[in-house]
C-alpha cells in the first residue's frame, strides 16, 4: 500500500481557510465529497463521526501533525486527504502545539487492517522531518501530491 | 523489586467505540530482570535511594498480544506515547525486527500491530516497574490487550 493509493489527489487542501478544529474537519470532509462522491451520505455525517472521534481524545498526535479519522460507510474503501494551514490550527495536540498538517482518513467498517496500515504509511513519512518540512512548505496540489509519491517511493527502496 | 507487574483493572472498560471480540487470554508474560553495569549521571554526589536505582538500571520485558480487532490504532498509540513520557525510562517496542521508541506516537504507529500480533515491551531504566505496570494498566483499560 503506498500514500498515493488512498490519498484522493483531487482533494488535497495545500491552504486551509478554517482555523478551528471543527472547521478543518468540515472544510477537508467537503473537499473529499467534492472529489469522490460519498455513497448515500450527507457529509455533515461524516463531519460528526469524525468529530465524536476527536472528542474521545485529540488526533493531534505531536509534531504540528493531526490524523483526525472515522471508519464510515460512506466510503466502500478508504480514502484519504491532505491539508496545510501555514499558520497553524489548535487541536489539543499531544505537545500543546498548534498543527500544519492534518491528513484526514475515513476507513469502511469492515475495514480495520486497511486503516493500520495507512496509518502506517502515513506515520512512516511524517517521522521524516525531511518530508515534513518539505510539506509545510508546499503552496500547490501537485507539489503536495509529489511529496507523497516520492515518500512512498523512499519507503519501497 | 517485585516480579510480575501487570495490574488488573477491575472496572468495566469505558471505551464508547471500540468493539471488542473477548478472546482467551493466551498472551505469553515474560518478565526478565537485568541489572546494568551503573552509568556515570550527573547526580552522582545524591546518596538517595533515587539516585542509587538511577544508577542501577533496570530492565523489564513483556510480551504483548495485541487482542483488540482494530489493533494498536492511533488512540491507544497516542495514550501509550503520553503515557510512557511521564517516565524517565527509556520505553521501547518490538515487533519482529523492528524497533520503535515508545514515547513517540508515529513510531508506534508505524508497527502497524493488528489483532493477533505480539509485541515485546521493553522499559529500562530507573523507573521501569512503575512504567511497566502503568502502560500494561492502560492498554488492558482501552482493550488493547488483556491481562
Amino acid at each position: 500500500m503506498r500514500m498515493v493509493d488512498f490519498v484522493v489527489r483531487d482533494a488535497i487542501i495545500p491552504k486551509l481557510t478554517a482555523n478551528t478544529k471543527e472547521g478543518v474537519i468540515r472544510e477537508m470532509v467537503e473537499s473529499l465529497r467534492h472529489a469522490c462522491h460519498f455513497q448515500n451520505t450527507e457529509p455533515e455525517d461524516v463531519v460528526k463521526a469524525v468529530l465524536k472521534r476527536e472528542q474521545i481524545a485529540s488526533t493531534g498526535i505531536g509534531r504540528g501533525v493531526a490524523i483526525p479519522h472515522a471508519k464510515h460507510d460512506c466510503a466502500d474503501h478508504l480514502i484519504c486527504t491532505v491539508a496545510l494551514s501555514p499558520q497553524g490550527v489548535k487541536f489539543d495536540s499531544l505537545d500543546g502545539e498548534p498543527v500544519h498538517i492534518f491528513v484526514l482518513l475515513i476507513s469502511p467498517t469492515d475495514k480495520p487492517g486497511d486503516h493500520l496500515r495507512a496509518l502506517e504509511k502515513v506515520s512512516r513519512g511524517l517521522r521524516d522531518d525531511n518530508l515534513v518540512k518539505q510539506l509545510r512548505q508546499a503552496t500547490t496540489s501537485e507539489k503536495i501530491w509529489d511529496i507523497l509519491g516520492q515518500a512512498d517511493d523512499h519507503q519501497s527502496t | 523489586m517485585r516480579g510480575g507487574c501487570v495490574g488488573i483493572i477491575s472496572e468495566e472498560p469505558t471505551s464508547p467505540t471500540n468493539e471488542v471480540v473477548m478472546t482467551p487470554h493466551n498472551a505469553r508474560e515474560r518478565i526478565t530482570e537485568t541489572e546494568k553495569s551503573a552509568a556515570p549521571r550527573a547526580d552522582d554526589s545524591s546518596s538517595s535511594r533515587e539516585s542509587q536505582e538511577a544508577m542501577t538500571g533496570t530492565t523489564l520485558e513483556q510480551a504483548l498480544l495485541i487482542t483488540n480487532p482494530n489493533g494498536f490504532h492511533l488512540r491507544p498509540a497516542a495514550a501509550f506515547a503520553e503515557t510512557a513520557r511521564k517516565f524517565q525510562c527509556q520505553v521501547t517496542i518490538r515487533k519482529d525486527s523492528t524497533t520503535v521508541n515508545g514515547k513517540s506516537p508515529l513510531d508506534l504507529l508505524v508497527l502497524a500491530a493488528a489483532e493477533g500480533t505480539e509485541l515485546i515491551l521493553e522499559v529500562s531504566g530507573a523507573d521501569a516497574e512503575a512504567a511497566l505496570k502503568a502502560l500494561v494498566d492502560l492498554l488492558t483499560t482501552l482493550e488493547v490487550i488483556r491481562t
